[in-house]
């Protein structure tokens, strides 16, 4: 034993808030650019309104519809799928030399990093909303039309963007903390899906076919966790509707198994290691 | 009698110990068997060629590679179990220069850096910089290596750690920032209690530096000792000898260099003096000369040894 008084490693709240600077600082120009096209489009659905509220279609006075859907959650969650090729950066396992030699366990940088990301992608997600509710309000100030001419949304499903873009960031995340080919894997994973599915139907195999769609489609499959919503489809038509227990139930599944992912990624230790 | 050559120091305050340390990589072994035993307080030289495992004897100290048998200890913590604690107390200079923050600035490096220890000293850091002429607003993938290792020395010994981890620090540093980190180097262990496990290829440099030695070579710990011991015991023998002398084989691998002409032998010898000279005299030779070598003769001496002659 040694009679050297020891340093005590850092608190994990400091290197929290180190890493969330750190990646601010990494962003920021994503981050501007961001905020320009949240700009923009209140730009655009001003001047859309404008230009409806004086056009008259078949007699009838134009209608404009600017109102809120959680389907533009895909909108997060393409963001949250970009953020964590920024977020790693330069920093492939190969190259963490850096990292690994800090006051921290590897895992609890990879995890604190890519928390740090989230934390920058609800706050992008906020700001959407927020984008979108502005543009509700000022789209029914220029027409003097109140925004519910689409279909109307239940006050949960506002959340959906929070965990769409939480899960995507989460399985992205986990291919960009453990793989040196991010991006590969991300492609890869949909192509072999898209592929599998293609060959089942066109051998003969509907049921399985049926079985590999469920992942996507199905009650708790992708869409369901990135939507808030799922597709029936009858003899003749599909139709579309929300259930917060399907969401709640395919936010928890899919949620659980991003988490694990990226839990397994960041304890694993690369080989050569 | 001689002895061969020790590979266990006398020390009970141990900052580095490791037992039976082995590090494979597929076919390649790394580490065989090593037991490093660093003084606290030391200032601990570790040599041996390229290859010799020397990083991967380091990594291992700060669990950035886990070894395949033994253990290790760093400050009484076993950098497996503790790997935080144990690079919260390390201050490390790797050998290679991995950053993963080409775009920040040098400053704000140094400020993210500064976060991770609770113990940094940022007056000292500041000091350190202007030694080291580094320009703060920098960027980090626009620096030299020499500038990227001036960037690490900083950050390692800033929080003032009390063991120093260096993997060859000076080298990519010019002539002059090289005296430069050395003096610095000085000055920081005359302020700051630490232990410095040091790899270098460049002894000559930290002569005045080290007090222990230790060398590597093909993965094994062929030598480990006190310097003063080295200087003292690690001797070169000039001795006049008569033609057809029997003695060519004598002392066996405590011969560690081995230049016999018909008339004279030239050998670097490990061995008491007097006990060396004695049985040279004893065997017919006549002693011209025994001189200690210096650092760097007695490093290479020791690296080009043949063993098992």
């Amino acid at each position: 034993m040694t009679s050297i008084a020891l340093h005590t490693p850092p608190r994990w709240r400091t290197v929290a808030g180190e890493q969330i600077r750190t990646v601010r600082l990494f962003l920021r120009r994503t981050g501007l650019l961001l905020l320009a096209l949240y700009g923009a489009s209140i730009v655009i659905a001003i001047k859309v309104a404008f230009t409806a509220r004086d056009q008259v279609v078949d007699g009838n006075l134009a209608h404009v519809n600017n109102a809120y859907s959680p389907a533009s959650s895909i909108f997060i969650a393409i963001v949250a799928c970009l953020l964590p090729f920024g977020v790693w950066q330069d920093e492939d396992p190969g190259r963490r030399g850096y990292h690994w030699a800090m006051p921290v366990t590897r895992h609890t940088h990879a995890v604190t990093r890519v928390l740090a990301g989230w934390v920058w992608l609800m706050a992008a997600t906020v700001l959407y909303l927020l984008v979108q509710a502005a543009t509700v309000v000022i789209t029914e100030r220029i027409t003097g039309e109140p925004q519910s001419y689409g279909p109307t949304f239940a006050a949960w499903e506002w959340l959906v963007p929070f965990t769409a873009g939480t899960i995507a960031y989460m399985f992205v995340s986990a291919a960009a903390v453990g793989s040196r080919q991010p991006i590969a894997w991300v492609v890869g994973t949909v192509l072999l899906y898209s592929v599998l599915l293609s060959l089942l139907t066109l051998m003969g195999y509907p049921e399985a076919a049926n079985r590999v769609a469920s992942v996507y489609s199905g009650e708790y499959g992708v869409r369901a966790a990135m939507l808030g919503h799922i597709d029936t489809l009858d003899a003749v038509h599909r139709q579309t509707y929300s259930s917060l227990a399907r969401w709640l139930g395919s936010t928890a599944i899919w949620g659980a198994m991003g988490a694990a992912l990226l839990a397994w990624v960041s304890y694993r230790r690369p080989k050569s290691s | 009698m001689t002895s061969p050559l020790p590979t266990s120091l006398h020390s009970s305050e141990l900052a580095v110990t490791t037992r039976a340390l082995s590090k494979q990589y597929g076919a390649l072994r790394a580490l065989h068997d090593l037991a490093l035993q660093v003084p606290e307080g030391a200032v601990y030289l570790l040599v041996g060629p390229n290859g010799a495992g020397k990083s991967t004897a380091i990594k291992i100290l700060i669990d950035q590679v886990r070894p395949t048998a033994g253990v290790a200890e760093v400050l009484g913590l076993n950098p497996q179990v503790h790997p935080a604690l144990v690079r919260a107390n390390v201050g490390y200079v790797p050998e290679q220069l991995d950053w993963g923050y080409g775009w920040m600035r040098v400053g704000r490096l140094l400020e993210h850096h500064a976060r991770y220890f609770p113990t940094w000293d940022a007056a000292y850091a500041n000091r350190l910089a202007k030694s080291f002429a580094l320009k703060l607003d920098q960027k980090m993938s626009t620096l030299s290596k020499g500038q990227g290792r001036r960037v690490h020395l900083v950050m390692a010994l800033a929080h003032r750690p009390p063991l120093l981890v260096m993997d060859e620090p000076t080298d990519g540093l010019d002539p002059v920032m090289r005296d430069e980190a050395l003096g610095v180097l000085i000055d920081h262990l005359a302020q700051t209690p630490t232990t410095v496990l040091l790899s270098t290829h460049h002894v000559s440099e930290v002569e005045q530096l080290a007090d222990h030695i230790g060398v590597l070579r093909d993965g094994e710990l062929r030598a480990q000792m006190p310097l003063d011991e080295l200087r003292r015991d690690l001797r070169r023998y000039r001795a006049e000898i008569p033609v057809g002398w029997q003695g060519t084989s004598m002392f066996g691998d405590a011969v560690i260099r081995r230049v016999t002409t018909r008339n004279e032998v030239d050998w670097t010898v490990w061995g008491e003096e007097s006990v060396v000279a004695g049985e040279l005299v004893g065997a017919g030779a006549m002693v011209c000369e025994s001189a200690p070598l210096s650092l760097h003769e007695a490093t290479l001496a020791l690296l080009t040894q043949e063993i098992g002659r």
